[in-house]
């Protein structure tokens, strides 16, 4: 086997596609008059965006739990902490912090029985996380109906009961993260304050997983039958990373917000955990592995291409395929990770 | 005569906890909505009509022990393709039901085998890789439906073509067949209208699932859904055995859909396939099956129960807490919902099973 | 090799059917018109008033200057002209077949109670 067709067989077929397509975007870009700063600018936003959404696959990857795709749930934890902190009138930047701090309890309990459910399924997480998410999103449809908030912000105006389908955090959390320390050079602004905390959080992690409760969840993943026989609790072990997962989750979307500047409610949270899955993957983590350069890489990859193919392709074909492609390429991912398993590992 | 004992009484309870959940959800909804008998026996026979093959081409995977085939949305997408390409070369009536049919089967055997092959090589996680396909066929459905046809594959009819030249608009008017089948034998009992012929059609899908379990093939799909290994060493070619299965599945996924479309009379061209998988599988369940478990039974109850909770609970909600919204977020739930249930019950029994099978290996060895 | 010939002969059975269907399912617009027209250098007048009815379609009116359409499947057709002429009921009644591939034909009524030559033409709308 020449090197070349090692680095092939090290990175995978659709990445290694996938990378030569960002390449081939942004060298294109500039004949297709494109500008390169507004589309860098774009995508460290969105790397930002979706930095910790795209972390909140590592602990459960780690501790064999497969891919997360009842990432719903977590963002559901972090909804109900932003609508919480705005419904009791926290505002400005403080809003944000307050929102974590109540998103916190509720993560933990969603965590706790989510990851209580998955040891009770051990081999099948992958399609029952997702369907935990669906019908915790769709359960939650109901419940923002029901629920008493009064902010006049959030509910629906003409006499209506129930929150809007999408709030705005303007004078709220907007921007909490992204405006800290934001550097702007003309047009482009580096969202200093997102992105630092993203580094921040993805560290945290970093950190955890050499702890004495981080590598126990690295042995449960990778060889259940060794931890147990040293001593290691693996339901507690796994339900710990399920809980961690739930709670980056529950970050992940409060600081996509405040770039964003919207809640989403109802059906919004609904397909989620697919790019932050597939962004992983790209990022070159498998069903069972995963780092945190695997998540930079991966949420840098995946963001870059989804802000490049729509002014690429709108300036080259005149017609935007970005969301056929976007489709394309995340499930396709998923699809390579999922058939690429070995046997035996979860 | 026997008494029921109590345990097989509770072992009843336990297999057919989903149907009788359901039965009692209706039977508290049914009255809060206000609809007429009438209404709903009629609403309950056009959903019969309308989803019963769908829901019936759900049952061989099962049967080879490969789950809840979600990629049956797959086929459902080769129906649609079939009805586009009839509507386009204006074929009316039975014979467009037909042609469409044909033209579905090459490209649902092609999706099939496509699919068999990749579930095949993720053995033991089909349903999600079968979900996930299903997303990731729908881009290439797109990337044809919506930028190929009217460009690269001709598309005379310019009234389905979107008017930037090519791609086919958002609905496909389908007048040409629309509920042709549906209204070829009519009976009218009462004020209950019966599309004899789409039952007909119905039992035939039946018969043939009857008799396919007896043949060579199909005891094969159980051998392989009893024990992969055990009919591995038996001789039976396990991956082609597999590959058959999905390919059935989706051919019958594929006339499914265009007997679905033939009811409703027009096709979404992009949203119409991407609910129907979810919707098919929950119907299954709440029939009664399970990942490993489904009947013919099952899917006519699964039907029935469904789609009447489908039907009454917009009205109920309204009438109950007065939001119609409610009633319909509620159903989105139960769907989902029930779909969760299966999965995990499912998961949890094998688990308890490989657990079970551990420690009577570990106690064997013991006492050696 | 029984295999083979028995996975052919369903093939060509099945693409067999499919043209099948295709023929006889394929739906063709017939225009009917009622107006003065010159087919062969002879002019045909229009009918005050006339009742047509293709296959076993319902009858339908067409007044004079008029003309109506009519969706027909297959290609063999008949169609049946019931007139008035100085205070008589006539009834023409003529069979044509038509093109798989033409999706439109304008069939001039005056032309074919009079026998003109050319009564049936494929007729397109300009793109």
């Amino acid at each position: 086997m020449n090197p070349l067709q090692k680095v092939v067989e090290k990175t995978g077929w659709p990445r290694l596609i996938i990378g030569l397509f960002l390449l081939s975007l942004f060298i294109i870009a500039p004949f297709a008059g494109v500008k390169i700063s507004t589309s860098l600018n774009d995508t460290l936003v969105r790397f930002g965006m979706n930095g910790i959404l795209v972390l909140a696959m590592v602990p459960m990857i780690h501790s064999g739990c497969g891919l997360n795709f009842g990432l719903p749930l977590g963002i559901i934890a972090g909804l109900l902490g932003g609508t919480l902190s705005m419904q009791l009138g926290a505002t400005g930047p403080m809003s944000f912090f307050i929102a974590i701090l109540l998103a916190t309890p509720f993560a933990v309990i969603f965590g706790w029985g989510y990851g209580a459910l998955l040891n009770r399924v051990k081999g099948g997480e992958m399609m029952i996380a997702t369907y935990v998410g669906f019908s915790s999103v769709a359960f939650m449809c109901i419940m923002w109906l029901l629920l008493p908030y009064n902010n006049p912000t959030m509910i629906w105006g003409y006499g209506g009961t129930g929150l809007r389908t999408t709030i705005s955090v303007e004078g709220y959390y907007l921007h909490a993260l992204s405006d800290f320390l934001a550097i702007r050079i003309g047009d482009f602004v580096f969202p200093t304050g997102m992105i630092l905390f993203v580094l921040l959080l993805n560290f945290l992690v970093w950190v955890f997983m050499r702890t004495r409760t981080g590598t126990a969840m690295t042995a449960v993943g990778s060889n259940p039958v060794f931890a147990k026989a040293s001593g290691v609790n693996i339901d507690r072990t796994r339900t710990i990373s399920v809980i961690l997962s739930t709670w980056l989750g529950a970050i992940g979307i409060l600081v996509y917000q405040q770039s964003f500047g919207f809640i989403q409610l109802y059906m919004g949270p609904f397909y989620m955990a697919f790019p932050a899955v597939a962004a992983i993957l790209i990022g070159g983590a498998s069903v069972n592995k995963a780092s945190i350069l695997n998540v930079l890489i991966g949420a840098f990859l995946f963001q870059g291409i989804l802000t490049m193919t729509p002014s690429v392709m709108n300036s080259l074909i005149q017609t935007d395929m970005s969301e056929v492609i976007r489709i394309i390429v995340s499930n396709g991912m998923i699809i390579y990770a999922l058939t690429r398993v070995k046997k035996g590992a979860k | 005569m026997k008494k029921p004992d109590r345990k097989s009484v509770i072992f009843f309870l336990e297999s057919n906890a989903v149907p009788i959940l359901f039965l009692i959800i209706i039977s508290i909804g049914v009255p809060y909505s206000g609809f007429s008998v009438d209404y709903l026996v009629q609403e309950i026979i056009i959903r019969l009509s309308r989803n019963s093959f769908l829901v019936l081409s759900l049952l061989v995977p099962i049967m080879a022990g490969m789950g809840l085939n979600f990629g049956m949305v797959l086929g459902a997408m080769a129906g649609q393709i079939g009805l586009i390409f009839v509507t386009n070369w204006n074929i009316v009536g039975l014979q467009g039901i037909g042609l469409a049919m044909i033209l579905s089967i090459p490209l649902s055997i092609l999706l099939g085998w496509m699919s068999g092959k990749i579930l095949n090589m993720a053995k033991g996680r089909e349903m999600v890789t079968g979900f996930i396909l299903a997303f990731f066929m729908n881009g290439v459905y797109q990337l044809v439906v919506l930028y190929g046809m009217g460009s690269i594959i001709p598309i005379g009819n310019p009234s389905m073509v979107l008017s930037r030249g090519y791609g086919i608009r958002n609905t496909v008017n389908l007048i040409n067949i629309r509920q042709t089948l549906d209204s070829l034998i009519p009976l009218k009992i009462g004020n209950i209208q019966i599309p004899v012929a789409t039952f007909m059609v119905i039992a035939l899908v039946c018969l043939f699932i009857v008799w396919f379990r007896k043949t060579k093939l199909g005891q094969d799909m159980r051998a392989i859904g009893q024990d992969m290994h055990v009919a591995e060493s038996a001789g039976i070619n396990v991956e082609r055995t597999r590959i058959i299965a999905i390919i059935i599945s989706t051919v019958l996924a594929g006339f499914g859909m265009i007997l679905y479309l033939q009811n409703i009379g027009t096709l979404n061209t992009y949203n119409s396939h991407e609910q129907v998988g979810m919707f098919s599988i929950a119907a299954l369940l709440v029939g009664g099956a399970s990942v490993n478990k489904g009947k013919i039974s099952h899917a006519f109850l699964g039907v029935t129960l469904f789609h009447l909770m489908f039907v009454i609970s917009p009205m109920a909600g309204k009438n109950l807490i007065g939001q119609a919204q409610l009633g319909e977020y509620f159903r989105v739930f139960v769907s989902y919902g029930v779909i969760s249930i299966a999965l995990v019950l499912y998961a949890y029994r094998k688990l308890k099973e490989k657990e079970r099978a551990g420690t009577a290996l570990a106690e064997a060895q013991e006492e050696k | 090799m029984k295999r083979i010939i028995i996975r052919s002969a369903a093939l060509l059975l099945l693409l067999l059917l499919a043209l099948f269907f295709f023929y006889t399912g394929k739906g063709h617009t017939i225009l009917l018109d009622n107006k003065t027209v010159t087919l062969g250098g002879t002019e045909y007048a229009a009918v005050n008033m006339l009742e047509v009815r293709v296959d076993r379609g319902e009858e339908r009116e067409v007044l004079k200057r008029d003309r109506i359409k009519e969706d027909v499947v297959g290609q063999g057709h008949k169609i049946t002209v019931t007139y008035l002429d100085k205070g008589v009921e006539k009834v023409v009644e003529e069979k044509f077949r038509i093109k798989t591939g033409q999706a439109m034909y304008l069939i001039s009524l005056p032309g074919l109670i009079g026998g003109a030559e050319g009564w049936i033409e494929p007729f397109d709308v300009e793109p």
